[in-house]
């Protein structure tokens, strides 16, 4: 395959991706109750893409990707618990749908911006390990608190996820010289 | 629960705002929920906006779409 077609393949699937992410984050915001997608929806929309890389970079450092929902929900309750008000149980709050307007935070449009500046610095095309090395990128928010919680520390899960970048895209060329 | 007066407000910042994050989605949890039941028990956009303090503008901008878009979604 000539350089240019590799390139423009890798950027269709990137945009491909990019679209998955950011309807997986709506989902996920409409799931947690939160009225616009922010980088904490990324993040989880990215761990469930099935090239699996944004899982992986969590594995590398020794993370469970599975926690970072609850992780996600934990932050919010010890922020309240800071002004001195106990969780409301989700069935006492009723399960009232979202109004369909889940539109992406101003920081969640920033962590996709870095996302694709790594897209364009590695060409791997793994928008997912992409997604986790913008958001590790950040430096305040309910992303990055959640992930305080968990004990992870992000310059190392923005190294993991550079790594598993250029893994996955090594996968994906062995995967296509064995058809 | 302690009294509103005594309530503590985090002296870091980075947990005074992330303390006022969680408070506005509850804050929105409570105000879908609640505007939901309102109509459904048949006020009027005028009523929910009065009580809610804001225009009818505002409310329809922020629960009415939605609510007809779920509603023709869910058909």
């Amino acid at each position: 395959m000539s350089r240019k077609s590799h390139a423009m393949k890798t950027h269709a699937t990137g945009s491909r991706a990019v679209k998955a992410v950011v309807l997986g984050a709506e989902q996920h915001a409409e799931g947690l109750g939160d009225s616009s997608s922010g980088p904490e929806h990324l993040l989880l929309a990215a761990l469930d893409l099935p090239d699996g890389a944004a899982r992986r970079s969590f594995e590398r450092i020794s993370a469970d990707p599975d926690g970072v929902r609850d992780a996600i929900i934990r932050t919010h309750e010890e922020a309240l618990r800071g002004v001195g008000i106990e969780p409301v149980a989700e069935e006492r709050l009723g399960r009232s749908p979202g109004r369909g307007r889940e539109r992406l935070t101003s920081p969640a449009a920033h962590a996709i911006r870095l996302a694709a500046s790594e897209s364009k610095r590695d060409r791997t095309g793994a928008f997912g390990a992409h997604i986790v090395a913008g958001i590790a990128q950040l430096e305040r928010g309910t992303a990055v608190r959640a992930l305080e919680a968990m004990g992870i520390d992000r310059d190392e899960l923005l190294v993991a996820a550079r790594v598993e970048a250029v893994k996955a895209a090594r996968r994906r060329e062995e995967e296509r010289d064995e058809d | 629960m302690p009294p509103l007066t005594q309530l503590p407000v985090p002296e870091d910042p980075a947990d005074a705002l992330a303390a006022v994050v969680a408070l506005r989605r509850l804050a929105d949890r409570i105000e879908r929920a609640a505007v939901d039941r309102a109509v459904d028990e048949g006020w009027t956009w005028s009523q929910v906006a009065e009580a809610l303090g804001v225009s009818k503008q505002a409310v329809h901008k922020r629960h009415a779409d939605g609510r007809e878009r779920a509603k023709r979604e869910s058909r």
